[in-house]
């Protein structure tokens, strides 16, 4: 049994607890409502400039599409022209950026030989070719600061 | 050989002795062991100059007197560095996800049991709104509302119960949170916030804050007024001086004087007493309830949400910033390694801060 003063001090401490929470539960959620109503006010800003610019550059193809046929309104034909040539463009250099992967991913496999059997050997390889095709710098064009310096010039 | 001789070692007794043993050991777990260093080595180093007799620092007129009386005494220094915390902390994770807000309120609940278990124990009631306050695991507000509520005997203890316990979450918290989850409950995948907040919306939550909070309740107005005043300078991003100084210089030179000066009411006569030990366990008590209450609510959030939030973040509502929510992550990681809730229990933590600026405020209106 629970002596009187002690009842006493546990309901007087049950009612500090009940208001204490109730006080500190109506703020934050006070401030959740006024955090929905700012998110809903000022909603976040990249996903608006990504929606701007997502319509600004739907706004700049279309213009692009229909750029062409209106300047070329009275020449359908050219216009027809200037769109199978663009395609043409594209797959040309389509074409061209395969051929130059197939020749990378040839490198790129001899290299891997190479690896495989000595990195040393080919960074050896990788120095000495390197070094190549450098000459000396002639004499005149030699740095000589340190010099000059020296000389107090 | 004259006694005048011998200094102050003639004064020395025994609690001297095992009050400097106790500052050597918080500068220990600072040092070597990483708790707290920011706090634990300053209030060290005041508890060790604070107890070396005959030195006169701790009077009115000395060093750590001066400290206590500009900076504890008026109530300064808490509020300084609530300034700072408020520069350092990001609330986006909370405009993310607002629902988060309730997470950081339910963990509160931790500092009221402990204010009813401390009053069934025999302390007054103001002494036990002083020491439900540890459960807020928040160092400025438990400084700031112990020195308005509690005698100056009681300031050091509590100060220091809240920053152990603060330094022990990761020991404190994951048995109590793998206890009330399930496994399955554990293993929930919380999907992402498809949008950030727009800077209007971080300026504005700020000033809406302080007006809101000091209605509800007025007592909360400094704390949580510096904290929405650090948050303003930090967002509006026009003051970036103001902003750096408040991270960096303003908090790092108030925490140095806290700790000296808290560290300086923790003398022999005051700290060695049984209420200490007593003020230790309730501490301990109000921890412990704070994140079972938090874990507690995210679970009634996870059944009324079909299953969409992981009930562990709950647990990242007491304001140990960011220590929670590291917890929360690595717990969760125990059972999935894909899982990934740091930013989850970010919402909830940082509202953790603002609820227990609420309730220190709450409290002290209550109470004072």
């Amino acid at each position: 049994m629970l002596s009187e003063e002690l009842l006493e001090k546990l309901l007087e401490g049950l009612y500090l607890a009940g208001v204490g929470m109730g006080l500190v539960f109506a703020s934050l959620v006070a401030f959740l409502l006024v955090l929905l109503v700012i998110r809903r006010v000022y909603p976040d800003s990249d996903t608006q400039s990504e929606q701007k610019m997502n319509a600004e550059l739907s706004e700049n193809d279309s213009n692009k599409f229909e750029g062409p046929v209106a300047d070329q309104s009275q020449e359908p034909t050219k216009a027809l022209v200037d769109g199978e040539k663009i395609a043409a463009m594209a797959v040309a250099v389509y074409m061209q950026m395969e051929e130059e992967e197939n020749i990378g991913q040839l490198v790129s496999s001899q290299s891997d030989t190479f690896s495989i059997q000595s990195n040393w050997k080919l960074d050896g390889r990788n120095a000495l070719m390197g070094s190549q095709g450098h000459r000396p710098n002639m004499y005149g064009e030699r740095s000589n600061a340190d010099s000059k310096n020296r000389r107090g010039n | 050989m004259s006694i005048e001789l011998l200094g102050a070692i003639p004064d020395l007794t025994l609690p001297h002795v095992v009050m400097i043993v106790i500052s050597l050991g918080m500068i220990y777990l600072g040092i070597a062991k990483g708790y707290e260093p920011l706090l634990l080595l300053p209030i060290g180093v005041g508890v060790l100059m604070a107890n070396l007799p005959s030195t006169g620092i701790i009077e009115d007129d000395g060093l750590l007197g001066m400290l206590r009386k500009i900076g504890l005494d008026t109530e300064l220094f808490p509020l300084l560095m609530f300034l700072g915390v408020g520069a350092l902390t990001d609330f986006t994770p909370m405009l993310q996800n607002p629902i988060t807000v309730l997470l950081g309120a339910a963990a509160q609940f931790g500092i009221f049991a402990a204010l009813v278990a401390a009053l069934l124990l025999g302390w007054d009631l103001e002494t036990a709104g002083a020491i439900g306050i540890i459960g807020s695991a928040d160092g400025p507000t438990t400084i700031f509302v112990a020195t308005q509520l509690a005698d100056i005997d009681l300031w050091g203890p509590i100060a220091v119960a809240a920053y152990s316990y603060m330094a022990m979450v990761p020991i404190i918290q994951p048995p109590i949170m793998r206890f009330l989850t399930t496994k399955k409950e554990r293993q929930i995948r919380m999907p992402y916030p498809d949008r950030s907040a727009s800077r209007k919306a971080k300026i504005i939550f700020p000033i809406v804050v302080i007006i809101l909070a000091s209605l509800i309740a007025p007592k909360s107005a400094p704390l949580v007024g510096m904290l929405m005043f650090g948050n303003l300078l930090r967002e509006a991003g026009v003051v970036d001086r103001l902003s750096q100084s408040a991270q960096n210089e303003i908090i790092n030179i108030t925490t140095i004087f806290l700790g000296l000066a808290v560290g300086s009411t923790m003398t022999a006569s005051r700290f060695l007493d049984p209420q200490t030990i007593g003020i230790f366990l309730l501490g301990l008590f109000a921890f412990s309830v704070a994140t079972s209450s938090g874990v507690i609510f995210g679970k009634i959030m996870c059944y009324f949400s079909g299953g969409k939030i992981n009930p562990l973040i709950g647990a990242a509502g007491v304001s140990a910033i960011p220590m929670a929510a590291r917890v929360v992550q690595k717990v969760g990681q125990e059972e999935d390694p894909e899982n990934w809730l740091l930013m989850h229990a970010m919402g909830p933590n940082v509202a953790g801060v603002l609820g227990s600026a609420i309730a220190g405020g709450v409290i002290l209106g209550m109470l004072s």
